[in-house]
C-alpha cells in the first residue's frame, strides 16, 4: 500500500517536472520577447527617455501620460483607429457569416474555397498592401471601377478622404478569411436535427439561418467581435507599408492609427517614454472595451 | 526514472537549441539582417596582418545604401590594412534610411552602437546638441588629418559651439530638374529663372494626367521654396517669418490650382520615380537625378538648372559626412577609418561609382568633366548662394509636423489650417525655449 503510494507520488512528480521542463522553453521567449520588454516599457512610461539624449532618463511621474492625454493628435489616431472598429468589424462579420453559410451548404469543393478564403490571412500583410496600393492606385483596376460609383479616380491611399475607406477594405479582406474558418467550424458543430425539425415546421432557408444557424454560433460571433476589435484596434502593419518609408500617417494623418502613433512616437521621433505611455493608455482601452463586450455578451447570453 | 532522466535531458537540449537560436539572432543572425557585410578584401587582408603587427581592433562602420553606394564604401574601406593595420573595418549597412534611423540610434542609446556612422547633415543637429558625437578636432591633428582640403562652407553644416562633428565625404546641393523633351513639347524655350516664371511653365506643362511639378511635401524641397522667398529656418530662431510663409504658400497655391503633385499621388515612392516615369515635367531635386533617370529612363533628356529665385537666389549646400559616436571604443581607429575614406583615391572612385560630387574643393573639376554641361552652372550657383538648411535641433519632429501640416493645407479641399498658423505652430513648438 505503502508503495503504491510512493509510487503514485514518484509518478505525478515526474509527469510535473515533464510539464514545466517542456514549457520552459517558451517561457524563456516569452521571458525574453514579451515580458521583459513589457515590465520595461511600464516603467519608461514614468521617465524622459529620448535615445538621443545621452544623459540618462528623467523621472517625470505621470507627466508623460497626462501629455498624452491632450495630445491632439493622439485623440486624432484613436478617433481613426475607433471608426475602423465601428465599421470593418461589423463588416468582416457579416461579409465571413454569409460567406461562411453559403460555404457550408456547398458540397463539392469545399475545402478548396475554405483554403482560398482563408489564404489572405496568411499572406505577408506588405505584400498585400503593395498589391492592394496597385489596384487602388490612379488609373488602377480597382479604382477604375468605383470611378464607376462616382468615386474620384485617384490613388487612394494618398488621399486624404479615401485613406481611411481604404484601410478599411484591406483590414476587411485581410481578417474575413479567418472569421470564415471559424464560423465554418462553429456551423459543423450545430446538431442537424434542428435543421431536419425546421424543414418539418416549413422554415425557408433564410427563416433556418436567421433562426437556427446565427443563435447557435454566438460563441463564434463573440470571438469574431473580440479578436476583431482587438486586431483592428492594433492595426499597424498596413499603414506602415502604405507610407512606403515616407512619413507615417500620411497624407495629414488620415491613416496614423493608434499604434502609429506609438511607433512614431518611439522609434521616429525617439520620444521613447512619451511612446510607452501612449502603448499604455491604448492598452488599457483595449482591457476595457473588451471586458466590458465580454459582460454585455455573457449577459445577453445569461 | 531512466524515462524521466531522458526526457530531462531532451528537454535541456531544447533549452539548449533555444537558446542558441536565440543568441545567433542577436549577433550574426541580426547584422545579417540589416545586411550587414565584413568586405573580403578588408577583412582577410586585415587578418593575416595579425600575426605580423600587434591585433587590429574593429572599427564598426554604420550606414545607408543602396548597391552601388554599398559598393563605394566597399571600395572606400578596402586596404586600409596597409596604411593603418591596426584598424579592421566591419561595415554594417541599411538598405534604407528608414531602417538606419529605426536601428542605429536604439544600438547608440543601448551601448552596443557603431563607431563610425555615416549620415546627411540634414539631421545631425541632435546629435550634436546631445552629445551623441564626439568632436573631432583633436583626433583629425592626432592622424595628421588636412581638413582644409575640404569645401569650406560642408564644414559649417558639421559644426555646432565651434567644435567639429563630422567630415563630410560628399558635396550635395539642390537643382531644379527639368525633362528637356516635355519643356520643348510644350513649346517652351528659356528655362526658368524666377518664380513666376516656374509657375507659367507648370501650367503649360500640365496637361492631361501629367502636372507641371512634383513636389515631395517634406523638409528638403518645401525649403527649396522658403529659401527663393529669402527664408530661413534659422535653426529654429526664425520659422515664423513671413519670406517662409511666402514660400509655403506659394507651394500651396500651386497643389490648389492643380500644378503640382505629390510622388505618393502618383504611386510613386519618390519624386525622382515620378518625375523618371515622365508622370511630371519638373521637380525639385540634386545631382542624384542624373544616375537614377538614366537607368530608370534612359530615352529621357534631363536639364538641372539653378532653384529660380523669388525674392533671392538659393541653393541648398549640404554633405553627407562620417562622424564617431561618443561610446566608441575606438575613437582613434574610428578617426583613421575616416580619414582612409575621404582619400583622394576613394573621393575620385565615389565620382564614376555613384556620381557623388567630392567634398575636397581640388577633386571638383574631376567630376565637373565627367558630369552633364548643366553641372558646371549648379555648382558655380552653389559656390556663390549655397545655403545650409539649418532646420531645428529637433529636426524630425520639425519635419513631421512640417510635413503633415503642408499635406494638410494642400491636399485637403476644406483645410482649415493656413501657412501661417503652420509657422506659428511650429514656431512654439521648436523654436528656442524662453
Amino acid at each position: 500500500m505503502f508503495n503504491a503510494i510512493k509510487k503514485l507520488r514518484k509518478e505525478k512528480y515526474s509527469e510535473w517536472i515533464t510539464g514545466y521542463i517542456f514549457i520552459a522553453p517558451i517561457i524563456i521567449l516569452m521571458t525574453v520577447w514579451f515580458y521583459y520588454p513589457l515590465i520595461n516599457a511600464f516603467i519608461t512610461s514614468f521617465y524622459d527617455a529620448n535615445i538621443t539624449k545621452m544623459n540618462g532618463m528623467e523621472f517625470v511621474g505621470l507627466a508623460n501620460y497626462i501629455n498624452v492625454l491632450k495630445d491632439g493628435e493622439f485623440y486624432n489616431s484613436l478617433k481613426i483607429s475607433f471608426i475602423m472598429v465601428i465599421v470593418a468589424v461589423p463588416l468582416q462579420l457579416i461579409v465571413s457569416l454569409v460567406l461562411a453559410a453559403v460555404l457550408h451548404t456547398i458540397i463539392n469543393a469545399k475545402t478548396f474555397f475554405r483554403t482560398v478564403y482563408y489564404l489572405p490571412y496568411v499572406t505577408s500583410t506588405v505584400a498585400v498592401t503593395t498589391i492592394f496600393m496597385y489596384l487602388f492606385s490612379q488609373g488602377g483596376i480597382a479604382s477604375k471601377i468605383f470611378v464607376k460609383f462616382g468615386l474620384p479616380d485617384t490613388s487612394w491611399h494618398f488621399d486624404v478622404n479615401m485613406a481611411l475607406p481604404f484601410m478599411i477594405i484591406l483590414c476587411v479582406w485581410t481578417y474575413v478569411g479567418f472569421y470564415v474558418v471559424a464560423y465554418m467550424a462553429g456551423m459543423q458543430s450545430i446538431p442537424e436535427e434542428l435543421y431536419e425539425a425546421g424543414t418539418v415546421d416549413g422554415a425557408n432557408f433564410i427563416q433556418k439561418f436567421l433562426y437556427i444557424t446565427v443563435p447557435m454560433l454566438k460563441p463564434t460571433t463573440t470571438l469574431v467581435l473580440l479578436s476583431g476589435t482587438i486586431y483592428v484596434l492594433q492595426f499597424f502593419d498596413q499603414p506602415y507599408a502604405m507610407a512606403k518609408g515616407g512619413a507615417l500617417g500620411s497624407p495629414a494623418g488620415a491613416t496614423s492609427t493608434a499604434v502609429i502613433f506609438v511607433y512614431n512616437q518611439a522609434f521616429k521621433l525617439y520620444h521613447i517614454g512619451y511612446g510607452s505611455a501612449a502603448a499604455f493608455v491604448i492598452f488599457t482601452l483595449i482591457l476595457i472595451i473588451t471586458v466590458v463586450q465580454k459582460f454585455i455578451i455573457e449577459r445577453e447570453e445569461a | 526514472m531512466r524515462k524521466v532522466t531522458r526526457i530531462i535531458v531532451m528537454a535541456v537540449m531544447l533549452c539548449f537549441a533555444f537558446a542558441a537560436v536565440l543568441s545567433g539572432c542577436g549577433s550574426k543572425a541580426g547584422q545579417e539582417a540589416a545586411g550587414t557585410t565584413e568586405p573580403a578584401a578588408a577583412s582577410t587582408a586585415a587578418a593575416s596582418s595579425v600575426e605580423e603587427t600587434s591585433k587590429p581592433k574593429d572599427v564598426k562602420f554604420s550606414f545607408w545604401a543602396n548597391a552601388a553606394e554599398q559598393k563605394n564604401f566597399e571600395f572606400a574601406v578596402a586596404g586600409i590594412e596597409k596604411k593603418y593595420p591596426d584598424v579592421k573595418v566591419i561595415l554594417q549597412g541599411y538598405p534604407t534610411s528608414d531602417e538606419f534611423w529605426a536601428a542605429v540610434p536604439t544600438a547608440i542609446a543601448a551601448g552596443v552602437g557603431p563607431d563610425v556612422i555615416g549620415f546627411s547633415d540634414e539631421g545631425n543637429s541632435d546629435y550634436m546638441v546631445n552629445g551623441v558625437l564626439e568632436p573631432l578636432d583633436d583626433l583629425i591633428s592626432q592622424v595628421g588629418m588636412d581638413k582644409g582640403k575640404f569645401v569650406p562652407t560642408l564644414l559649417n553644416g558639421w559644426t555646432y559651439d565651434g567644435k567639429l562633428y563630422g567630415i563630410p565625404y560628399d558635396t550635395s546641393t539642390s537643382m531644379l530638374c527639368i525633362n528637356a523633351d516635355m519643356w520643348a513639347k510644350a513649346g517652351l524655350k528659356d528655362y526658368p529663372k524666377t518664380m513666376d516664371e516656374l509657375k507659367t511653365a507648370a501650367k503649360a506643362l500640365t496637361k492631361g494626367e501629367v502636372k507641371g511639378i512634383c513636389i515631395n511635401l517634406f523638409n528638403f524641397h518645401i525649403t527649396q521654396y522658403t529659401h527663393a522667398f529669402g527664408g530661413d529656418w534659422g535653426n529654429g530662431a526664425t520659422i515664423d517669418t513671413k519670406e517662409n510663409a511666402a514660400g509655403l504658400q506659394f507651394i500651396a497655391d500651386l497643389f490648389k490650382e492643380g500644378l503640382a503633385i505629390t510622388p505618393q499621388q502618383l504611386s510613386a515612392s519618390w519624386d525622382g520615380e515620378a518625375f523618371a516615369k515622365g508622370k511630371a515635367a519638373i521637380s525639385t531635386g540634386g545631382p542624384w537625378y542624373i544616375g537614377y533617370t538614366k537607368d530608370a529612363n534612359k530615352d529621357m533628356k534631363m536639364v538641372g538648372v539653378p532653384i529660380p529665385m523669388a525674392a533671392m537666389q538659393a541653393q541648398s549646400a549640404y554633405s553627407h559626412g562620417l562622424s564617431i559616436t561618443k561610446m566608441s571604443q575606438n575613437k582613434p581607429g574610428a578617426m583613421k577609418l575616416i580619414d582612409y575614406m575621404t582619400r583622394d583615391e576613394a573621393q575620385n572612385a565615389e565620382i564614376e561609382s555613384v556620381g557623388y560630387v567630392p567634398s575636397v574643393q581640388s577633386l571638383i573639376p574631376n567630376y565637373i568633366k565627367s558630369a552633364p554641361d548643366y553641372m558646371k552652372t549648379i555648382m558655380d550657383n552653389m559656390a556663390v548662394n549655397g545655403k545650409a538648411f539649418a532646420y531645428p535641433p529637433e529636426t524630425k519632429g520639425f519635419d513631421a509636423d512640417l510635413t503633415k501640416g503642408m499635406q494638410d493645407i494642400c491636399l485637403k479641399s476644406n483645410s482649415k489650417l493656413t501657412v501661417e498658423q503652420l509657422l506659428k505652430d511650429l514656431q512654439e513648438k521648436y523654436g528656442p525655449k524662453k
